[in-house]
């Protein structure tokens, strides 16, 4: 008897030990995880900085000519020119252009699917839909790029007849194969968290299944919702293969889906690796590196707190 | 439950010892040539490098792209023997090259020439350099102004890495009256690679490309233009009978071609030697015919 609880007392002991050591080895993880962000940002940080000895921060949006005494705003992007031109309003207005029509196209589809999927469809489809669906966000983009090249701006041109034949709305297609698994997973996430009671309620009241879905099931999710979108338009605006081989790369402002633009993203990826470095063309990328990051940072964060109030809300 | 996970460290480390010495000895055994540079000139060193490697067992040739800049670079700080250059070096490089202390020396490899590309259903069969260096800054921008149908002028042009987009901008656009560099019109839109960019302007009735004419030479949905020097000369096609026509590129009459260049450290020795004297054999010159580049003239090319 006694040794028994003995053995007990060392064998609890030993599993404590044990137990602390698996929570340390986690918490070393996470911040050595934690750790390495920081230190890419400290990096990025760092060189788009060092960048200000060679171009001010003016340069970056426009720059200043002076023709017959007339000056003149220009906003072009233009590394390797004699005169160089930094603007990244070209390059922004591009990722916007892709990035914006992906968004509206997948939070249509995306919420409707995950509406679907949360409400309507059997658990066995559920259970066939939800993985396909999410596999999708795991095809290889440049997989997505190659099609909307090839097969894609064919289709696109035989229809809209476009000014040209790879644009931005064509990157935005290819963008919606990648958003909408985003959109579509997180809706419906956030509507089954809704609570079995409100619905329940609401059926007691006298409410069809539409009214209840529209009245109160989408009222009470649309923080997650919302977080949804704003994730999906971080993976828009950060995503560069679909774009670098389907939107044609010109450095143009326009508000015309059907011209080519060029993205924030797809001029890093094409430059970086031949830019010679210290060039002031070499801290330019570093400093769009920057602004993106910057970006989709704050993005994250925005859908991040959306998401934990909803939580708290939803948990009361 | 810890003796195994020891002895699996100690595996770990034997088997990850054992390999580190391998290729330790192997890398002393093959010192290896590795040429870096021009990504027009890849596929071609690629293919001198296996027919040498085939006929020399001991010798490794290991052969990476990433364009004429980077070749450079690498030929500098020692990471690379040859370095695979589309044009010759700029003032600004051959400084560099003091401040590392490295003497480049200049090897004739191969010529390439530049083709301008339409859609073959378009009427116009030659333009001036003027007419394509208006086009490409934008100041023609309708087929109509240089004698084709009436439609909007759509420009393909190349990543402004690319030894071709360089090579391009300097004999093409070239300066203005003060010795400014022409720009490209900001609406030229940017493809990654010929063949990308051959791709696109098969499809694209109203658009413009330009690249290695040994890549179109092959291909039926694109037209070759003919180039004049000025208005009065005579336009001249790289191509004649569907094949490259030498005579023209030789001499210099076609406009729009360049000589490629190996750098090597100081002049070649040993090892290195052999495989430059290989490349401008006549055997090493009938890969670059088969390769669909242009084969040096008679006078540079090595007696076997």
């Amino acid at each position: 008897m006694n040794n028994s609880v003995n053995y007990s007392k060392k064998l609890s002991a030993k599993f404590l030990l044990k137990e602390k050591l698996i929570k340390y080895f986690f918490a070393l993880n996470g911040f050595v995880a934690v750790l390495f962000i920081l230190l890419i940002f400290g990096f990025l940080i760092n060189t788009g900085f060092e960048g200000f000895n060679h171009i001010n921060l003016s340069d970056y949006f426009f720059s200043k000519s002076n023709i017959n005494g007339i000056s003149q705003y220009n906003f072009e992007w233009y590394p390797t020119s004699e005169n160089s031109r930094f603007s990244i309003i070209p390059l922004l207005a591009g990722t916007l252009l892709t990035a914006i029509p992906a968004v509206l196209i997948s939070t249509l589809i995306g919420i409707i699917i995950g509406i679907y999927l949360a409400e309507a469809a059997s658990p066995r489809t559920r259970e066939l839909l939800k993985p396909i669906i999410e596999i999708f966000a795991g095809v290889p983009t440049v997989v997505i790029g190659f099609f909307m090249l090839v097969v894609g701006a064919t289709i696109l041109n035989d229809l809209f007849f476009p000014v040209n034949r790879l644009n931005a709305f064509l990157a935005s297609l290819g963008l919606s194969f990648i958003v909408i698994p985003i959109i579509a997973s997180l809706t419906e996430d956030s509507i089954s968290a809704v609570p079995r009671e409100l619905r329940m309620a609401s059926y007691a009241l006298g409410a069809n299944r539409w009214q209840t879905i529209i009245k109160v099931v989408l009222p009470a999710s649309v923080r997650g919702i919302s977080a949804a979108v704003i994730l999906g338009f971080g993976r828009a605006i950060g995503e560069t293969m679909i774009v670098l081989m389907a939107s044609g790369n010109a450095a143009v402002i326009t508000v015309d889906v059907f011209r080519s633009v060029r993205s924030m993203t797809a001029t890093i990826a094409a430059e970086l690796g031949e830019v010679s470095q210290s060039s002031p063309h070499y801290f330019a990328l570093f400093f769009i590196g920057l602004f993106l990051f910057s970006l989709t940072f704050i993005l994250n964060l925005i859908a991040e707190i959306f998401l934990s109030k909803m939580r708290k809300k939803l948990g009361n | 439950m810890k003796k195994p996970a020891f002895s699996l460290v100690i595996i770990i480390l034997f088997v990850s010892f054992f390999f580190a010495s391998c290729k330790i000895e192997s890398y002393n055994e093959k010192k290896p040539i590795i040429i870096k540079g021009s990504d027009t000139m890849v596929n071609l060193t690629q293919k001198w490098a296996e027919v040498y490697m085939n006929k020399n067992p001991n010798v490794s040739i290991q052969v990476t792209g990433g364009g004429s800049g980077n070749g450079i670079v690498s030929l500098f700080n020692g990471t690379a023997t040859i370095a695979n250059i589309s044009r010759e070096l700029k003032d600004k490089e051959i400084q560099k090259a003091i401040e590392y202390n490295v003497s480049p020396y200049k090897i004739k490899a191969a010529l390439d020439g530049i083709a301008i590309i339409i859609h073959p259903s378009n009427k116009i069969d030659s333009l001036t350099i003027e007419n394509i260096r208006d086009i490409y800054t934008g100041r023609i921008t309708n087929w109509q102004e240089i004698g084709g149908r009436n439609s909007k002028i759509i420009l393909y042009g190349r990543e402004n890495s690319s030894g071709t987009y360089e090579y391009f901008k300097e004999t093409v656009l070239g300066k203005d009256e003060q010795g400014k560099p022409f720009d490209f019109i900001s609406r030229t839109q940017v493809l990654q690679g010929t063949a990308s960019l051959a791709e696109a302007v098969s499809k694209d009735k109203n658009g413009i490309g330009y690249g290695g004419v040994g890549y179109f030479a092959l291909r039926n949905d694109l037209k070759i233009l003919a180039v004049k020097k000025s208005k009065e000369e005579k336009a001249i096609s790289p191509i004649k009978n569907k094949s490259i026509n030498y005579d023209v590129i030789w001499s210099g009459e076609y406009s729009l071609s360049r000589f490629l260049y190996c750098y090597t450290n100081g002049k070649p020795e040993g090892e290195l030697k052999n495989y430059i004297d290989f490349i401008s054999s006549e055997s090493g010159q009938n890969i670059v015919k088969q390769m669909e580049y242009i084969p040096l003239p008679k006078k540079d090319r090595k007696q076997e």
